[in-house]
């Protein structure tokens, strides 16, 4: 039976996932993937990823980021609309998860 | 004179349309390092579910390292040790300035409330920093 908890554990043991944070809110833990991943669990690796590019360019299509697919390393980054909250809108979770994400590390806080 | 007027005017050009397209990005990431709540996890992975390698066995091989290590970084806060091995955050009681490694647990932050989660998330950003104070013999 598949047991999440289990696969959570083993790929924090593999060096796959690594804790980042704990939510204030909620408790859970916050964790965030590693490129370990690809070889621990490539069928994971390859969703998270499509799920990144779905939701970088659902973002981009809000206005609330800039994506660069041309670079060598393709980057996403906040526009000035999308730094404001306010503007965020109804975002699906892991459109708020990339969002926050960027805002975290743009240095405008959590 | 005319071609030296063009390309002033290109080059002046240039510059003020690069400072506004700068200005749009707040900041340039090449890796996009997205966070995952535990719950969101268990989505992604849920239909994955054929898919999902046999990890558990080889997992808790690699967890019985954890006693073979040596050395770890541990923080003492009101008579409990803290500390993050293999990326788990592990507590275990202090008596009388040991760590009693033989009832060491993972942090079980669900049941927390949240002054005791402020503490935790005190606790691990220490452990994560830059801080090398604390470091000491886990054994």
């Amino acid at each position: 039976m598949f047991d999440p908890k289990s696969m959570i554990d083993a790929l924090v043991a593999y060096g796959a996932l690594e804790i980042d944070a704990l939510d204030a809110d909620s408790g859970e833990v916050i964790y965030k993937f590693t490129e370990k991943l690809r070889d621990v669990f490539p069928a994971l690796y390859d969703e998270i990823s499509d799920q990144i590019y779905k939701g970088a360019m659902s973002l981009w299509e809000k206005k609330l980021v800039d994506v660069n697919l041309l670079d060598e390393k393709p980057s996403v980054a906040l526009t000035n609309f999308g730094s404001h909250r306010e503007n965020w809108g109804s975002l699906s979770e892991g459109e708020l998860s990339m969002m926050n994400t960027l805002m975290k590390n743009s240095g405008e806080g959590r | 004179m005319e071609y030296f007027v063009g390309a002033a005017i290109t080059m002046i050009v240039y510059i003020i349309t690069n400072r506004i397209v700068r200005s749009d990005l707040k900041k340039e990431e090449s890796v996009l390092q997205i966070t995952y709540s535990q719950s969101h996890i268990y989505e992604l992975m849920a239909p994955l579910l054929d898919y999902a390698p046999k990890l558990e066995e080889s997992a808790k091989r690699q967890s019985n390292n954890f006693i073979k290590n040596s050395y770890m970084k541990v923080m003492v806060v009101k008579n409990k040790a803290y500390w993050i091995k293999d990326n788990t955050f592990y507590v275990a009681d202090v008596l009388e300035g040991e760590v009693v490694k033989e009832n060491a647990k993972k942090v079980d932050t669900m049941s927390m409330d949240k002054v005791e989660l402020g503490e935790m998330m005190f606790i691990i950003e220490t452990l994560r920093g830059d801080n090398n104070d604390t470091w000491s013999a886990g054994e």
